[in-house]
C-alpha cells in the first residue's frame, strides 16, 4: 500500500502533466489534436478532457477493465498502461459534519479518485458497433451533409430566436457567413457549391451566437480570440461526425496560448459550446438516420445480427424515453414492439433448438436420488 | 445516455428531478446556457442546462486512498 504522501505526489503528477501538454497547444496541429479528444469526450469535465489527452492523445473510446468486459465483450491486453480520469468521490455527511462544514447540503466531495480506464485500441475482443458509426460513414455522403445542413438550419429558425438565411457568396465581401449580434441573425453563402463547407460555416457562425452574441457571457473577447473559438468548434462538430474539410485555419493559438489561465477559459469555454452543438447536430442525425432506417426496417429486421437488433432496441427505448411529442412516441413504441418480438422470436426458436440438442436436461429426475435411501 | 463513467467522467452533479434547469432544445439560442448537472432517468441520464454552474461542498478529504480501485 503506497503511503498518503506518494499518492498526493502522484495525483499532482498526473495533474501537473496534463497542465504541461495544455501549455504546449502552441501550433495548430497539437491544438486539431486536443480538439480531436474534445470531439471525442465533449460530456467530460475539462480536466479530465484534459488529462486523457496529455495521457493518450489519440484515445477514442474509453472504458474501465471489467466495463470492457462485461458491456463490450472484449479484453483488455496484457500489459497495457491506463488511463486516469479524475472521479470526484461523494460522501453523504453525518450531522456532526454538516455542522463542522457549516452546511445543509446532504453530501459533499470528499476528495477524487483516479480510475484507470483503457482505449479502445488497448482492447481486443468482439468489434465495437454503434449507431453512430453507421450513421458516420452515410454522413460521409455528399447528400447526407446536405440533409444535416438543412436540419439543422430548420431546427434553429423554429425553435430557437436566432435566424438563419441565405444570400448570394458575392454580397458577402468574400467571407462565407457571418453573424449579427444585434439582430441574432446568421447569414450564410447560400451558393457555396461545397456542403461541407456550407455547414461548417453554419457551425462557425452559431458558435459566434453562443459565445459571442448578446445575451452570452464572452461577447467582449478581442476579434482574432473569438474567431479562432468559433473555428474550434467547427472544427469539433466537423469532427464529431466524420467529416474532414481539409482546410482548417487555427492559427490564432499561439497568440493566447501563453497565458495559463487565458488558455483554460478559452478551451473550456469552446468545450462548452462544442458539447451543445454536438449533443444537437447528434440529435439532428439521428433523426435523419431512423428515417432512413425506417424505410429498410421492415425486411431487415430478419437479416440483422442479434447485436445489431439489440443496439437499436436500445437506442429505441432511448428515443421512446426522450421524446415528447407523443404522436412520435407512438411510432418508435411500435417499432419497439417489432423488435422486440423478433428478439423474442430468435430467443425461443434457439431456446427449442438447445433443448432438442440437450434432450437430458428436460428430462424430469424420475429416479429419486439413491443415496438418500441409505 | 446510457454511459455511468461519462457521467462520473463530467464530475458534473446528478439530480432526480428536473428543477429549474432546463433541457438541451429549450437552450440551444442562448448562449448563457451550459451544461452544469445530470438528471438521472429510470435507464439512464439526460443532460441539464443552466446558465450558473451547480456548487458541490467540497469536504476537508477524509480518505483518498482508493489506489486499485477498478473502474
Amino acid at each position: 500500500m503506497p503511503s498518503k504522501s506518494d499518492v498526493k505526489a502522484w495525483k499532482a503528477k498526473l495533474v501537473a502533466q496534463a497542465e504541461q501538454q495544455i501549455l504546449k497547444l502552441t501550433d495548430s496541429d497539437r491544438f486539431k489534436q486536443y480538439l480531436n479528444t474534445l470531439a471525442k469526450f465533449h460530456h467530460y469535465s475539462a480536466r479530465n478532457i484534459d488529462l486523457i489527452y496529455a495521457q493518450n492523445p489519440q484515445a477514442t473510446q474509453v472504458a474501465g477493465f471489467k466495463q470492457w468486459q462485461t458491456a463490450f465483450n472484449r479484453t483488455v491486453k496484457r500489459g497495457a498502461k491506463s488511463i486516469r480520469i479524475a472521479a470526484p468521490i461523494i460522501k453523504k455527511l453525518t450531522p456532526a459534519e454538516q455542522k463542522r462544514l457549516d452546511t445543509t447540503d446532504e453530501r459533499a466531495i470528499v476528495g477524487y479518485r483516479y480510475l484507470p480506464v483503457f482505449d479502445v485500441s488497448q482492447t481486443s475482443g468482439e468489434p465495437v458497433l454503434s449507431a453512430k458509426d453507421f450513421v458516420k460513414e452515410n454522413l460521409a455522403d455528399h447528400q447526407n451533409v446536405t440533409s444535416l445542413y438543412n436540419a439543422f438550419k430548420d431546427y434553429l429558425n423554429q425553435q430557437t430566436d436566432l435566424q438563419v438565411s441565405e444570400v448570394p457568396l458575392a454580397t458577402l465581401n468574400g467571407a462565407k457567413g457571418y453573424f449579427q449580434p444585434s439582430t441574432n441573425e446568421i447569414v450564410i453563402g447560400g451558393d457555396e457549391p461545397n456542403n461541407a463547407l456550407k455547414l461548417k460555416t453554419l457551425y462557425h457562425e452559431y458558435a459566434h451566437s453562443q459565445l459571442h452574441g448578446l445575451k452570452s457571457a464572452f461577447k467582449d473577447r478581442p476579434r482574432a480570440y473569438q474567431e479562432t473559438q468559433a473555428e474550434a468548434v467547427a472544427y469539433v462538430a466537423m469532427q464529431n461526425i466524420g467529416v474532414d474539410t481539409g482546410n482548417y485555419s487555427l492559427g490564432y493559438v499561439a497568440t493566447w496560448a501563453k497565458d495559463k489561465a487565458v488558455i483554460h477559459s478559452a478551451l473550456s469555454e469552446i468545450q462548452q459550446v462544442s458539447n451543445k452543438v454536438i449533443e444537437l447536430s447528434d440529435g439532428l442525425t439521428k433523426q435523419l438516420g431512423l428515417q432512413e432506417a425506417q424505410k429498410d426496417l421492415e425486411h431487415d429486421l430478419k437479416k440483422l445480427s442479434t447485436h445489431d437488433l439489440n443496439k437499436s432496441y436500445q437506442s429505441l427505448q432511448q428515443q421512446v424515453q426522450q421524446t415528447t411529442n407523443s404522436q412520435q412516441k407512438a411510432q418508435f413504441k411500435n417499432q419497439l414492439h417489432e423488435i422486440h418480438e423478433e428478439i423474442s422470436n430468435r430467443t425461443q426458436k434457439q431456446l427449442q433448438a438447445f433443448a432438442k440438442k440437450n434432450p437430458e436436461i428436460k428430462q424430469p429426475d424420475s429416479e429419486p436420488d439413491q443415496s438418500l435411501k441409505r | 445516455m446510457d454511459n455511468e463513467l461519462t457521467v462520473i467522467g463530467s464530475e458534473l452533479p446528478v439530480l432526480q428531478a428536473k428543477g429549474t434547469y432546463k433541457y438541451l432544445k429549450e437552450t440551444t439560442g442562448n448562449g448563457a446556457y451550459y451544461q452544469v448537472a445530470w438528471q438521472k432517468l429510470a435507464d439512464g441520464y439526460i443532460a441539464l442546462y443552466g446558465t450558473t454552474p451547480i456548487q458541490i461542498n467540497v469536504a476537508p478529504i477524509l480518505n483518498d486512498i482508493f489506489e486499485d480501485e477498478e473502474g
